[in-house]
């Protein structure tokens, strides 16, 4: 069962931009072994913060977009809180039905 | 004692059950911070006239995007309010 869910990374300024691909890269690795699929990987790019977020006043906001069991959501989210460079991230799943979403993908 | 009313105000209605295209997305601040004060309190639907549907779903998207640091709890913790202070 495949449902389209959505994470916003929120990861540290002073990381480069390779970096950054890896630290998705890594993560997208993990939907694929969890049995999902990335459909979109957004970079918004480094923005400011509405407030400080360890001590920094800007951080890179990267967006995924992916269909994958439920049951890969809690495989990603603690590999998430466990990567060096991320200060925050939401897992949202999308109000699409998922028949929509796999056809797409 | 006359009950003449001084003004009629104007009628409220929920912005977003009048136009489908605002969507309400914790990723699109610019439009939740019209329902939020200037401290950052999220607006009462009595006030603004969201329908009930629509400001269950606004506070929900608010709190998201508090959380990933896109709007701010509240002012005093603000970026723009710290800058000012430090200067």
């Amino acid at each position: 069962m495949m449902t389209r869910y959505e994470e916003l990374i929120l990861l540290s300024p002073e990381l480069g931009v390779e970096e950054c691909r890896e630290i998705v890269n890594n993560f997208s690795a993990i939907v694929e072994r969890e049995g999902g699929t990335v459909l979109k990987v957004d970079d918004w790019g480094v923005k400011d913060t509405a407030y400080p977020v360890r001590k920094f006043n800007r951080g890179r906001y990267v967006r995924m977009e992916m269909n994958m069991p439920g049951k890969a959501v809690a495989e990603l989210e603690r590999n998430v809180r466990i990567t060096d460079g991320v200060f925050k991230f939401i897992t949202v799943r999308l109000a699409e039905t998922p028949a929509a979403a796999t056809e797409e993908a | 004692m006359s009950f003449k009313k001084k003004f009629a105000p104007r009628r409220k209605y929920c912005r977003f059950c009048e136009n489908p295209e605002i969507l309400l997305d914790y990723k699109h601040p610019e439009v939740l911070n019209d329902f939020v004060t200037d401290r950052g309190k999220i607006i009462a639907s009595r006030i603004t006239g969201t329908c009930a549907k629509h400001q269950r779903a606004l506070t929900r998207e608010v709190k998201r995007a508090r959380q990933m640091a896109l709007m701010f709890y509240t002012a005093t913790h603000s970026t723009d309010v710290l800058k000012k202070s430090r200067v």
